[in-house]
C-alpha cells in the first residue's frame, strides 16, 4: 500500500527527516512512537503531500505509484486520509456544509450520531472546538472520505476520559477491527504517545523515531513496554 | 437583476424616476414619497441631504401589530437617466414584524448617479430586517444615506451586499436606538473589484438602557479599494455594542482600510471591537486540499464562508437569496 524509500526532508533548509525506510502493507497498522519533535507529525504531513514540507532525497510509493511530487488533493483522491492534530479554524464553513460538497449529508447524519457529533455539524469547523471535539470532527472527516490508508496523529491527545472510549471504537471500527484480517483493507500509519490507542487497535509493526529517524522496529506492545519501562532514549538502544 | 429577483411579494419598482407601485396588501401601506405622513418625512433625515429637488421614492408602511412572514420585494432600477434620486420613508408600527428586501441596479453602461435617502422608524416593540443588494456596473456611482430610528424593545436587522463592479459607493448609516432594550445587527459584505471605491461608514448612538449593537462587516478586494468606518456612541448604561471588521486581500492589488471607534459617555457600557486584514490562509486551504478538494473550490468555499454572516433573523427566503447571489460570484469566479 505505501513504501517509502531513504526518505529525507527539509523545511526551510532545516532537515527534520532523515533515510526514513517504511512499507506498510494492505490491512497492515503500524504504530510509531517517539518524543515531542522526534519528526513524528512531520512524517505524516510529507506523505500527504504538504508542500512545506520538501523532499530531498528518496521517493514515497502508493499502490505502487510514485507521489513524490503530487498535490495533496490528488493523494487524498487517490485515498490517503489524515487526522490533522492541530487543524485550523475555517470561518464561515460548517461541517454539515462541507459534506454538502462532498454530497455526504446522509452518510454524515449517520456518522454524527455514533460519534456524538450533531452538536458540531452546524458550527463553523474547528471553532472553539474543544481538544476532544476536534478530534471527532477529524475522525468523522476521515470517515465520510473513506480513505484506504488512514494516518493518526495522536488520537488521544486531549480527548477527555468520558469520550475515550467514543472515540477508541470508532477508531477501531474505522480499522475494520470487527472483520476478519483477510477481509481488511484499510491499512494505517498512527501515531501515539500513550499507546492508549492500542488497547482499541491491534498494530501489526512499531517503531521509535528520534531526531528525524526511524530507529527501530517491532511488536508494538513490547516497544510500548520498554518506553514505559526506559523512556525513549534506552528504548532506542535497546532496539537497535 | 433589479424586478427579476424571486423573492417574496413586489411592493413597488421603480425604474429612473417612474414609480409602479403594485397592488395594496393587507396591514401594508405603499404610497409616493411625498404623500408620506409629514409626522416622519425630513424628520431624522437632515432635509438638505438630497441635493437636487426632484426626487421619487415611497412612504411605506406597516401597520400595527402586522406580522409579515415572507419578504416585500422593492427594486430600483436605472435604465435611461444618468441620474436617479430617491427618497424612501418606511415605518414599522408597534408590534410589528417586516422583512424588505431591495435590490438596486443599472441597466446603462453609460455614467450613472444614484442617490439615495431613506428614513426608518421601528417603533415599539416591533422588528424589521432590511436587506440591500446591490448590482450597478462600471460607471455608476452610489450615495446611499440611512437615518434608522428604533425604538423601545424594537429590533432592526439590516444587510448589505455589493459584489458587483462599480465605480463609488458611498454608504452612510445612522441609526439611533432610542428605547430601552432596542437591538441591531448590521451586517456588509462587500466584494471590490478593480477600480471600485468603497465609502462604508456606520454611526450606532446607544441612546437607551440595554440598548445593544452589533456591527460586522466582511471585505473582500481584488483590486478595489474599501474605507469602512465604523462608530458605537453609548449615551445610556447597560448598554452593549460591538464592532467586527475582516479585511481580506487575494492580491497586493487594491486597498482596505479600517477604522473603528468606540465612544462612551457613561461608565456602565460594555464596548468592544475586533479588526483583522489579510490574505487567504494557504492552511485553511491545504487542509481543504488534504480532504480532496482542489486549490480553486477549497479557495472558493473559503472565500464563500468568509461573507456568509448568518443573521438569525432573516426569512429563509432572504437566506436563499443570498446565497444564490453569493453562488452567482463563486460561478463568475472570485
Amino acid at each position: 500500500m505505501l513504501k517509502i524509500e531513504d526518505l529525507s526532508v527539509e523545511i526551510e533548509g532545516t532537515r527534520i527527516l532523515n533515510h526514513i525506510n517504511l512499507h506498510i502493507g494492505k490491512n497492515e497498522r503500524h504504530v510509531i512512537f517517539g518524543p515531542n519533535g522526534a519528526g513524528k507529525s512531520s512524517l505524516l504531513m510529507t506523505i500527504m503531500g504538504y508542500p512545506k514540507y520538501k523532499v530531498v532525497q528518496g521517493r514515497i510509493l502508493f499502490k505502487d505509484m510514485d507521489i513524490t511530487h503530487l498535490s495533496l488533493d490528488e493523494r487524498a483522491k487517490m485515498g490517503i486520509g489524515m487526522m490533522h492534530q492541530r487543524p485550523p479554524t475555517i470561518k464561515g464553513l460548517t461541517l454539515m456544509k462541507l459534506m454538502e460538497v462532498f454530497g455526504k449529508e446522509k452518510a454524515a447524519q449517520e456518522a454524527s450520531e455514533k460519534l456524538k457529533l450533531n452538536s458540531l455539524l452546524n458550527r463553523d469547523i474547528n471553532c472553539n472546538f474543544s481538544g476532544g471535539e476536534i478530534k471527532r470532527s477529524e475522525l468523522f472527516q476521515l470517515f465520510i472520505q473513506n480513505p484506504d490508508l488512514f494516518m493518526l496523529d495522536e488520537p488521544e491527545s486531549g480527548v477527555d476520559l468520558g469520550n475515550v472510549e467514543v472515540m477508541g471504537n470508532f477508531v477501531n471500527e474505522l480499522l475494520e477491527e470487527n472483520l476478519k484480517i483477510k477481509h481488511r483493507k484499510r491499512s494505517a500509519l498512527i501515531i501515539t504517545h500513550t499507546g492508549f490507542i492500542l488497547r482499541y487497535v491491534t498494530a501489526d509493526k512499531g517503531y521509535v523515531m528520534v531526531n528525524g529517524s526511524l530507529i527501530g522496529m517491532g511488536n508494538p506492545l513490547q516497544i510500548l513496554k520498554e518506553i514505559e519501562k526506559h523512556g525513549f532514549d534506552r528504548c532506542a538502544e535497546c532496539l537497535i | 437583476m433589479c424586478g427579476m429577483l424571486d423573492i417574496g411579494r413586489n411592493i413597488c419598482s421603480i425604474e429612473d424616476s417612474s414609480i409602479n407601485i403594485a397592488e395594496e396588501h393587507a396591514g401594508v401601506a405603499v404610497l409616493p414619497v411625498d404623500r408620506a405622513s409629514k409626522d416622519y418625512l425630513w424628520k431624522i433625515a437632515p432635509r438638505d441631504d438630497i441635493y437636487q429637488k426632484e426626487e421619487t421614492g415611497i412612504f411605506l408602511n406597516v401597520k400595527k401589530d402586522i406580522i409579515l412572514k415572507e419578504p416585500l420585494y422593492a427594486s430600483f432600477l436605472i435604465h435611461k437617466f444618468n441620474r436617479q434620486i430617491i427618497h424612501n420613508v418606511i415605518v414599522i408600527e408597534s408590534g410589528a414584524s417586516a422583512h424588505i428586501f431591495t435590490g438596486c441596479a443599472s441597466r446603462r453602461q453609460e455614467g450613472s448617479l444614484h442617490f439615495s435617502t431613506t428614513e426608518i422608524y421601528v417603533k415599539k416593540g416591533a422588528l424589521l430586517t432590511y436587506m440591500m443588494s446591490h448590482d450597478w456596473n462600471k460607471n455608476s456611482e452610489v450615495k446611499s444615506h440611512t437615518f434608522i430610528r428604533v425604538e423601545e424593545d424594537a429590533t432592526f436587522v439590516s444587510g448589505y451586499l455589493s459584489l458587483h463592479p462599480v465605480k463609488v459607493v458611498d454608504i452612510d448609516s445612522h441609526l439611533q436606538l432610542n428605547g430601552k432594550n432596542a437591538t441591531s445587527e448590521l451586517a456588509t459584505v462587500i466584494y471590490a473589484r478593480e477600480n471600485s471605491v468603497y465609502n462604508i461608514d456606520t454611526h450606532a448612538f446607544l441612546n437607551a438602557p440595554n440598548a445593544r449593537t452589533n456591527i460586522v462587516s466582511r471585505n473582500i478586494t481584488n483590486g478595489g479599494i474599501v474605507y469602512t468606518e465604523g462608530q458605537i456612541v453609548a449615551n445610556a448604561e447597560k448598554t452593549k455594542g460591538h464592532l467586527e471588521c475582516d479585511g481580506l486581500m487575494l492580491s497586493n492589488r487594491g486597498k482596505i482600510c479600517t477604522i473603528p471607534a468606540l465612544e462612551s459617555n457613561v461608565a456602565d457600557v460594555e464596548l468592544s471591537h475586533e479588526a483583522a486584514v489579510g490574505k487567504l490562509s494557504e492552511e485553511e486551504i491545504e487542509y481543504l486540499m488534504s480532504r480532496g478538494l482542489g486549490y480553486e473550490e477549497a479557495q472558493s468555499l473559503i472565500i464563500k464562508g468568509f461573507i456568509n454572516i448568518d443573521m438569525p433573523e432573516l426569512p429563509l427566503s432572504v437566506k436563499k437569496q443570498i446565497k444564490n447571489i453569493i453562488n452567482l460570484l463563486d460561478k463568475n469566479g472570485f
